[in-house]
């Protein structure tokens, strides 16, 4: 189990940064991550030479040569103490600030860059952003060989199986489309703002039925990186901390064989568990959750899986608005992947930087004590997640 | 523990694809299943989740459940026009395969729907309506 058992924050994210976000084809990935590094570390207020740790994160569909240890010169790094790529798909984002916090609490470094860069969107747009084989069976080129290609086909057989444990139908993925993109109005950098209507989402064409068109995440080129300092200097910075007191992993085991869920069964609840048990708090101590929501399904089962929600009632949750400005539960503040952008584990964390600082503008939660971030790779196979706070005591 | 499959120095990541699809186009479906006896594993097992004995091909009944479906609109490869739908089908023997539905046109299938294997032509297997 990975589970730091603090309720004093041991590291905070200092520096947020940020490339140009496209939906044409402009720059590699590489070119995004540069600028989203210097954005960072000067949001920060660092020198280039006071990094001495650097993670990359690059999409699991793209090479090594996309994003690689390079990186490193094109930035005018020096010496490095900490030096890394993570691949855990869109896990990975918070696996690095999880790796990057314990790297400081061990000695090993003290400010460390974390980069997620990604150019998916190309002549011919971003749909091979999702084209990624998700070897359901577990037989190599299985899959593809029977038509079941990439993640959207995955989860339109979670959304098909869902809809048959509960009695769920298609209205719960607009609600849960519709909400996210209530949010993206507030967002000045969201992609798709305006208000999403019923007529308009049921006659979107199908991606892999039971999943429409606006049942999917908005790939954009760009990049975001964030910096993970210890507690003790983070709030000798221009910016407020962005406190980080727990981390969970959760990487499901079940098997697509008689018995198994997998696909209500996520790795989410081993993830939430292993948070929340950590810091020997509840889901319910979360004002707002910031989820990786690649598929309007995976809001719902995130409600579900982290415990915010009994498995089924996610649907009735999100339909009753608690989900939307002014809910109960602010969640996806910025839009998510399906309405403002999808650069993969970084939405999230983005936004969840941002509605910690009160940065937030028009969509700022309210009550901003305590969030939920999280991240996950596969059919919500793999799972990562962090808290994150203003305050180092919570 | 590593899978047997570690040490085979082959391009092939998975003979047992090619072994499945080879049988399953001689009109026999097989499972992995345990070498010492424990019964069926899923389609991912290199060992037994149960003793830690290889795994080897099996026939099965192909009876099985529709666990899920869903339906493609758009065509990938020249051998499956779409639309088409995929079935993820638990077999009776417990394990769970993606499979191709026999019968598009007919009436609709739905989630716990009895099926059974149908044939193999061209490397998809394929299962329709019991």
């Amino acid at each position: 189990m990975n589970v730091v058992r603090k309720r004093s924050a041991a590291s905070a994210i200092i520096g947020l940064g940020e490339s140009t976000f496209s939906r044409k084809p402009d720059k590699t990935a590489r070119a995004h991550a540069v600028e989203a590094c210097l954005d960072a570390v000067s949001d920060a207020g660092l020198k280039m030479a006071e990094i001495d740790g650097l993670l990359l994160n690059r999409s699991p569909i793209e090479a090594s040569s996309v994003l690689p240890l390079h990186l490193k010169r094109d930035i005018g790094l020096g010496d490095l103490s900490l030096l890394a790529s993570v691949e855990a798909e869109g896990s990975s984002a918070i696996q690095m600030i999880q790796y990057a916090a314990l790297a400081i609490d061990a000695g090993m470094a003290e400010k460390v860059l974390c980069v997620f860069a990604d150019a998916p969107v190309g002549a011919t747009g971003g749909g091979d952003a999702y084209s990624i084989s998700m070897n359901l069976v577990g037989l190599d080129g299985w899959d593809e060989r029977h038509g079941l290609i990439g993640a959207t086909g995955g989860f339109a057989l979670s959304v098909q199986r869902y809809f048959h444990l509960y009695g769920a139908d298609s209205n719960a993925l607009y609600e849960a489309a519709a909400a996210d993109r209530e949010w993206a109005a507030l967002n000045p950098k969201a992609f798709l703002r305006k208000p999403l209507d019923k007529e308009e989402y049921f006659a979107s064409r199908w991606i892999v039925e039971p999943l429409r068109l606006f049942d999917c995440a908005y790939p954009v080129n760009g990049a975001v990186a964030v910096i993970v300092s210890g507690a003790e200097s983070a709030a000798d910075g221009p910016n407020p901390p962005v406190y980080v007191h727990g981390f969970g992993q959760g990487h499901s085991g079940a098997r697509n064989f008689a018995g198994a869920e997998p696909e209500i069964q996520t790795g989410a609840g081993i993830a939430g568990r292993n948070l929340f048990g950590g810091l020997g708090i509840t889901p319910g101590a979360c004002d707002f959750c910031e989820f990786y929501n690649p598929f309007s399904i995976t809001t719902i089962l995130a409600l579900e899986g982290y415990g915010f929600c009994k498995p089924g009632e996610g649907v009735d949750f999100i339909a009753g608005r608690a989900t939307r400005p002014g809910g109960a539960l602010p969640t996806n503040t910025g839009g998510g992947h399906l309405s403002s952008y999808y650069l993969q584990g970084m939405t999230p964390v983005h936004e969840a930087i941002v509605q910690i600082r009160r940065c937030g503008g028009e969509r700022q939660v309210p009550s901003n004590n305590l969030g939920l971030v999280t991240g996950f790779g596969g059919r919500m196979e793999y799972h990562s997640a962090m808290t994150v706070s203003p305050h180092r005591e919570i | 523990m590593g899978s047997r499959l570690d040490d085979t120095p082959t391009k092939d990541l998975d003979p047992f694809v090619s072994e499945i699809l080879r049988r399953a186009e001689a009109g026999e479906l097989c499972c992995l299943s345990c070498a010492a006896g424990c019964g069926a594993t899923d389609y991912a097992a290199r060992i037994c989740p149960s003793c830690g004995n290889p795994v080897e091909l099996r026939p099965v009944s192909g009876r099985g459940r529709i666990h899920s479906y869903s339906v493609f609109h758009t065509q990938y490869h020249s051998k499956l026009p779409a639309p088409y739908t995929v079935l993820l089908v638990e077999l009776d023997e417990g394990p769970r395969l993606a499979a191709v539905f026999d019968g598009e046109g007919g009436p609709p299938q739905k989630v716990g729907d009895a099926v059974v294997f149908s044939g193999a032509v061209n490397g998809i297997v394929r299962f329709s309506m019991a």
